[in-house]
């Protein structure tokens, strides 16, 4: 059996797994949801129906062969369908949209130094919130004023405008940082497991 | 330790496939992905009717052409392997 079939595989039981409504344990990799979700961190999905899903909430989809966890921006409905536009923490601008029947499943935990966070208290609802604010603010930024996925394709590297995305950058994280508390960064040991 | 007439069950929050004799598990309390060679493979197929450990040790000692002790030695090591692991339980 070649990688590519058992990946296949193992995306086909862990939607499986999803859909008896169970929570499921899922390890992280990547720093896209930095400093939320840090790669090597466990987080627990559910399956969730996506009219309970809104602005805030950090939920799993499909691509491919990896599923990917990143928070919901905006919320939009047009002819009687459901669109989200999702976006990393750690990412200046959203990915795009998906569809609510893309959705598989809601992050409902996060295990961070050794404890079980549940996003669904009303702290983290709030600190969630805010958090995908700041988010669609900065994405908002990076798109229609900065462009500056354009300016590097066209080989636009002012000095200034780097140090404007640069500084952007950094806002959202320690804004992100300050919002998750203790909560923000894990140590090494901690994401190995070995501490409590 | 296993008695030869226990039953095995496979634990029913598993998921698996098997794909061309290969059988790949799911265990979601990790969710980690285990994956077993041939005779480990035929061993979980058969853990799909629920057999006693005595039954699965005669299926695969006329399937691998494989003497009694050493048949029942490994199918007994394997199934205490997926019992650690979480994936069997004995009845």
């Amino acid at each position: 059996m070649d990688r590519a079939t058992r990946l296949d595989l193992a995306m086909d039981m862990l939607n499986e797994v999803i859909e008896r409504d169970e929570d499921v344990p899922l390890k992280t990799f990547g720093l896209s949801m930095a400093p939320t979700i840090y790669g090597g961190e466990w987080v627990v999905v559910r399956r969730v129906n996506a009219e309970k899903v809104g602005v805030g909430d950090v939920v799993i989809y499909q691509a491919g062969n990896v599923f990917v966890a990143h928070r919901i921006i905006r919320k939009r409905e047009q002819g009687g369908k459901v669109y989200f536009t999702v976006k990393g923490d750690a990412h200046l601008e959203a990915e795009g949209e998906i569809a609510a029947e893309e959705l598989v499943a809601k992050v409902v935990a996060l295990q961070k130094k050794g404890k079980r966070i549940d996003m669904n208290r009303p702290r983290w609802r709030l600190a969630n919130k805010a958090i995908a604010l700041c988010s669609a603010w900065v994405d908002r930024l990076c798109k229609g004023r900065v462009n500056w996925r354009d300016d590097a394709r066209e080989g636009n590297t002012h000095p200034l405008r780097r140090l404007f995305i640069g500084a952007v950058a950094y806002v959202n994280h320690q804004t992100i940082k300050l919002l998750m508390g203790k909560w923000a960064a894990p140590t090494k040991r901690e994401l190995d497991g070995t501490a409590v | 330790m296993i008695s030869l007439e226990q039953i095995v069950r496979r634990n029913e929050k598993t998921a698996s496939r098997v794909l061309a004799g290969e059988a790949i598990v799911l265990t979601p309390q990790n969710s980690k992905i285990h994956s077993f060679n041939e005779t480990g493979s035929r061993i979980w197929e058969l853990l799909a009717d629920e057999p006693t450990v005595k039954e699965v040790v005669a299926q695969i000692r006329s399937e691998f052409e494989v003497g009694e002790e050493q048949a029942q030695a490994d199918v007994i090591a394997f199934l205490e392997e997926l019992a650690a692991k979480g994936m069997v339980t004995f009845g």
